[in-house]
């Protein structure tokens, strides 16, 4: 369960991003929709304990992200649209220290590895990396162990046929397994049918709606407006 | 689930430590080819009395002081590369901001020891006359204060009266006195107390300068506002050659002319290091911004205003040597022809890995000792100018932008394409 409490955040003193935003987000597919700048990439951020909400608490599985630090983010896998991933680090000592941290044999890494075709780049540090091979690092990363809150910011882009494929059916079985899903896409249509709620994002507000059992075309038409920033009724 | 994974502390530390020995042999070999050129350029007795006021002289809180100022030298290189990324991605994986903080840290001093083992060993070996026991606690200080600056130094949310006090400690652990040592631990703890987690990347900064949208100016103050305040750096490389002239002369009595040729060779020197320091900032911070190409401005008036850009820290540094000594003014012949060289290595391509910076710097080096031993090479160097100009032009044309973005930015990179085969 991720739970944001009236969580206010701006990346400017005085001028909030999102304003007392109070949601509740349990296990299923969740998608985080809303126009360019609605604010999704950074409620994705707060969810992952990357930024720390200027007011509020944001709770994983009742504990607070920013009091118990190593204990709340236990079961979460970020992937982000832009990793920052330590420059000076090889894509293997990334891979060793998700896999330690999660307490994984070290054998898990080089499968992950193996999955988004990393082997022959695992020694190269990140900074001689591409943006897309750093994504494919991070989502190695997500592979590992069975993280049950998953964040993924932009799964799909910059990613082959293959690869998509591939954590399509990653997210959907771990969804199946009971694990907290949560996607920002602006493709929402690889995700419309699986999808159980959104989360709509506008204007510094946050509005969570289950996703109507109804055919697929009303699925997506409903999908799309949310997309756009209409209210959600 | 929620359970605290036993043994993130050791992973941790074993990533960071990784990371830190990397950048530690990283920066050997230039740290190395310093030593040496050290010794052969300035001779070891300069190089020893520099120890000896460094580690033996003055009161604690004098020595205190100088170490603080070294540390904070060394570590505003190295914590860059252990920060970067801290912040983001990393911050969700489960560990607490404290061990956070204290592994970057660690992984720092880890980066810094080929430069603090080197000054342990002159510590220990120079002539003392304090106790062994001294000795050794002036070493353990070294080291505290090391770590102390790498706190100070880490991008964390924390108030100012914390990194105060981080500062402090940094300064009462270089005394190398044991009480102070303690005080400084405690303050360093308390300053912990009240520290936040890693500063993200996602709050941008404010710009004091906005670019002009007079084309003259225009790559002039987007090249100020991409490297910003880090620009300041590059007085570093002319600050160090002044103090080395200022010693020099001080200690040896030369004819007229030696010493115009010493003047010459610093106030080159100067220039040289200021724009290669600037290059490597401004190569640094500034996109390639291909966009730019598609502008009716042609890529000579493009590198013409790096030059310029580039020339200010070097114009400013030869007129401190002129004010200083008018024998500096021939030096000033050197200015045209190393902007424009800095200009080219200020765009670096990505088809090598290696930098331009270091042959940048041996070449204008060596520009410097010619101008020094026969003045008249200045204006050969000037008109040398015009065709690293062309030079400059034709290597910023040549630049693939889209192999660079790929790298940097964009997210069109991918394993299976044809730039990383």
């Amino acid at each position: 369960m991720i739970a944001f409490e009236s969580v206010s955040f701006g990346y400017l003193p005085g001028r909030p991003f999102l304003r007392g935003v109070s949601v509740r987000i349990g296990p299923g597919l969740t998608l985080v929709a809303g126009p360019n700048g609605a604010g999704k990439s950074t409620w994705l951020k707060l969810a992952a304990g990357v930024e720390p909400p200027d007011a509020g608490r944001v709770l994983i599985d009742g504990r607070d992200l920013w009091r118990e630090e190593a204990a709340a983010r236990a079961g979460l896998a970020y992937v982000s649209e832009q990793p920052d991933l330590t420059p000076y680090a090889t894509i293997e000592d990334i891979l060793r220290l998700v896999s330690r941290v999660r307490r994984r044999p070290a054998g898990e890494a080089d499968e992950a590895l193996a999955r988004m075709g990393l082997e022959r780049f695992a020694g190269r540090s990140v900074r001689e990396l591409s943006l897309g091979q750093k994504r494919r690092a991070a989502f190695a990363a997500a592979l590992i162990g069975s993280p049950d809150h998953l964040l993924l910011d932009e799964p799909l882009e910059a990613m082959d046929r293959a690869s998509r494929d591939l954590i399509i059916d990653w997210i959907l079985r771990r969804k199946a397994e009971g694990a907290v899903a949560v996607v920002v896409s602006h493709d929402l249509e690889p995700f419309a049918a699986a999808a159980d709620r959104v989360l709509a994002l506008r204007e510094g507000t946050a509005v969570l709606r289950d996703v109507p059992r109804a055919a697929p075309e009303d699925r997506r038409a409903f999908l799309d407006r949310l997309a756009r920033g209409e209210k959600a009724v | 689930m929620a359970s605290r994974p036993e043994g993130s502390h050791t992973a941790f530390f074993r990533f960071h430590l990784r990371v830190g020995v990397r950048i530690g042999l990283r920066l050997l070999a230039p740290i190395l080819a310093g030593l040496f050129a050290a010794y052969y350029l300035l001779r070891p007795e300069l190089i020893l009395l520099l120890l000896d006021h460094l580690l033996k002289r003055g009161g604690a809180f004098g020595r205190g002081l100088s170490l603080a100022v070294v540390n904070g030298l060394i570590g505003a290189v190295i914590a860059p590369r252990v920060t970067l990324g801290l912040g983001g991605w990393i911050r969700h994986l489960p560990a607490a901001s404290r061990s956070q903080r204290g592994m970057a840290a660690v992984s720092i001093l880890i980066a810094e020891i080929p430069i603090l083992l080197p000054l342990a060993a002159a510590a220990l070996l120079l002539p003392d006359k304090n106790s062994p026991a001294q000795v050794w606690a002036s070493v353990a200080g070294l080291f505290a204060s090391a770590f102390f600056m790498a706190l100070y130094l880490l991008p964390v949310r924390q108030p100012l009266w914390a990194s105060g006090l981080t500062l402090a400690a940094c300064i009462l652990a270089g005394s190398g006195r044991p009480l102070l040592m303690a005080a400084a631990a405690a303050a360093a703890f308390l300053a912990d107390r009240a520290t936040g987690p890693f500063l993200g990347r996602g709050r941008p900064k404010r710009r004091l300068i906005r670019p002009s949208s007079e084309p003259a100016f225009f790559g002039f103050l987007l090249n100020l506002r991409a490297a910003g305040f880090s620009i300041l750096w590059s007085l570093l490389p002319p600050a160090l050659f002044f103090g080395w002239l200022v010693v020099f002369l001080a200690n040896n009595p030369l004819a007229p002319g030696p010493i115009r040729a010493a003047v010459r060779l610093a106030a080159g020197g100067a220039a040289a290091g200021a724009l290669a320091a600037a290059a490597a900032s401004l190569g640094k911070h500034r996109p390639v911004w291909p966009w730019s190409r598609s502008l009716p401005i042609g890529s000579r008036k493009r590198v013409l205003q790096d030059a310029l850009f580039l020339a200010v820290p070097g114009a400013a540094a030869l007129a401190a040597f002129a004010l200083y000594s008018p024998a500096a003014l021939p030096a000033a012949g050197l200015l045209p022809y190393a902007a424009f060289r800095a200009a080219a290595a200020a765009r670096p391509s990505m088809e090598t890995p290696r930098s331009p910076i270091p042959g940048l710097v041996l070449e204008l080096l060596l520009a410097a000792i010619m101008t020094a031993l026969i003045p008249a090479a200045a204006g050969l160097l000037a008109v040398l100018a015009v065709p690293a100009w062309s030079i400059a032009a034709r290597r910023e044309r040549s630049l693939k932008t889209g192999l660079w973005l790929e790298r940097r930015y964009s997210a069109d990179g991918d394993s299976l394409t044809w730039s990383s085969r």
